[in-house]
C-alpha cells in the first residue's frame, strides 16, 4: 500500500478498492425483492393490546385528574372553589343562610394572598439594614451595594457626601458673587 | 464495473426496476452495494461486517426506491442510508465491546491485494486506521470516510449526515487532527508530518 501524496487519503486506499462479491449483490437483491416478513399473529395481538392499553391508561389518568381534582394545587383550588360556589348556590336557593355563610367563609379562607411578612423588604427591615432615602424611597441594602473595590462601604455615605444638585438660578447667583 | 464512474441513466434504471426489470434491479443493487461497502469497509473492523451493512443498505434502498423523488440523487440517498445503518452497526459493536484484532485475523478477514506487497505493512496500516477511527466520534468517522473514500464535497457530506456545511468543516478538521495525533498511526507519522508540512 502506498501512502501517496495525502497520507490520510492513502490510509483510506484499501476501502476505496473494496468491491462487492457477486454473491453478496445477488443475496441482497433477492432479499430486497422478497416480500418483507410479516409479523406473527401473536406479535400483532401483543402490539394491539399494548396500544389500546396505553390509550386507556391515558384516558383514565386524565379523567381522574379532571374529576377528582388531583392536578396542580392551583387547579385543585379552582376546582374546589367552583364546587363551593355551586354548593353555595344550591344552599342559597334553599334559603339556608347558615350554609351559605359557611361556604363563603370557607371560600374566603381559601383565597391565597402573598404573605406580607415574607417580603424581602420586611426581612431586611427585621435585620435592621433597611435603607431609605430622605424622601422615603427604598434603597438597597449594604450587602447588595458592597463590592470588592469599595471595601466595606456601600455607597450610601458617598451619596450623602455628594454635593446637592443646584438649580440654574443658584448657579448663576454663585457666578455673579 | 466500468460504467460505475460514468453518470448512469439512473432514472431509466429506477423506472425499469419499478416496472419489474430484475436486470435494472441488479445494476442498482451493485451500485448501492459498492457505495455502502466502501464506507462501511473503512469504519468497520472487517470485511464481513462491512458486507452485512452493505446488504442491509441495498435491501433498504431498493425497497424504498419508490419514494425517491429525484432519481439523480440515488447516490446521495444511498450514502444517507449507509450513514444510518453504519452508525447502528458501530453502536451495536461498541455495546458488545470491541477487541483488538490480530494481524492473522485481519489477514483472513480482508480481501488482500493479489500483487506482491508488504502484507504486514498493509495490515498494520489497515488496523491502525481502524483503531484510530474507532477513537473518533461516530460522525467524525463517517465524515472523514465520505470525504476520503468517496471524494464527496462538503455539501454532499452535509446531506448524508443531515447537518450544516459548517458542521462538516468542523467534523473534518477535528477528525484530521485526531488521526494525525493518534498513536496507532505513529508508524506513518513521519511521512504524514512531512507531507502535511
Amino acid at each position: 500500500m502506498s501512502i501517496g501524496h495525502d497520507p490520510i487519503r492513502g490510509l483510506f486506499e484499501p476501502a476505496r478498492e473494496l468491491e462487492p462479491r457477486d454473491q453478496e449483490v445477488t443475496d441482497a437483491l433477492t432479499l430486497a425483492l422478497s416480500a418483507p416478513q410479516r409479523s406473527s399473529w401473536r406479535t400483532r395481538i401483543v402490539n394491539i393490546v399494548g396500544i389500546v392499553g396505553a390509550v386507556l391508561a391515558l384516558v383514565v389518568t386524565f379523567a381522574v385528574v379532571e374529576v377528582r381534582g388531583l392536578g396542580s394545587p392551583v387547579h385543585k383550588t379552582h376546582h374546589d372553589d367552583a364546587q363551593l360556589i355551586a354548593a353555595a348556590r344550591r344552599e342559597s336557593s334553599a334559603i339556608d343562610a347558615a350554609a351559605l355563610v359557611h361556604a363563603l367563609q370557607t371560600l374566603k379562607s381559601r383565597t391565597r394572598r402573598p404573605d406580607p411578612s415574607q417580603s424581602a423588604r420586611r426581612l431586611r427591615s427585621a435585620r435592621g439594614i433597611d435603607h431609605r432615602f430622605s424622601d422615603g424611597r427604598p434603597a438597597r441594602t449594604h450587602t447588595q451595594r458592597r463590592s470588592p473595590s469599595r471595601g466595606s462601604r456601600c455607597g450610601c455615605e458617598r451619596r450623602a457626601m455628594r454635593p446637592r444638585p443646584r438649580s440654574t438660578a443658584e448657579m448663576r447667583s454663585r457666578v455673579r458673587g | 464495473m466500468d460504467d460505475f464512474r460514468l453518470p448512469a441513466d439512473l432514472s431509466g434504471q429506477i423506472g425499469a426496476f419499478l416496472a419489474g426489470d430484475h436486470a435494472a434491479g441488479e445494476v442498482l443493487a451493485r451500485r448501492a452495494s459498492r457505495l455502502a461497502l466502501k464506507t462501511a469497509g473503512a469504519v468497520l473492523r472487517d470485511r464481513e461486517d462491512a458486507g452485512d451493512v452493505a446488504q442491509e443498505v441495498v435491501v433498504e434502498a431498493l425497497r424504498s426506491v419508490k419514494g425517491l423523488r429525484d432519481p439523480e440523487a440515488f447516490d446521495a440517498w444511498v450514502h444517507k442510508i449507509t450513514v444510518r445503518v453504519a452508525s447502528r452497526a458501530i453502536a451495536k459493536r461498541e455495546r458488545r465491546g470491541s477487541s483488538q484484532v490480530s494481524l492473522e485475523t485481519a489477514r483472513d478477514a480482508w480481501d488482500l491485494p493479489q500483487e506482491e506487497v508488504d502484507l504486514d505493512y498493509v495490515l498494520s496500516a489497515r488496523l491502525g486506521l481502524v483503531a484510530a477511527l474507532a477513537r473518533l466520534p461516530v460522525r467524525q468517522r463517517l465524515a472523514v470516510t465520505l470525504r476520503y473514500v468517496h471524494d464527496l464535497s462538503d455539501a454532499e457530506i452535509a446531506g448524508a449526515l443531515g447537518c450544516r456545511i459548517g458542521t462538516v468543516h468542523a467534523l473534518l478538521s477535528r477528525a484530521r487532527t485526531g488521526l494525525r495525533s493518534d498513536p496507532s498511526l505513529g508508524f506513518f507519522m513521519p511521512v504524514m508530518q512531512d507531507t502535511v508540512a
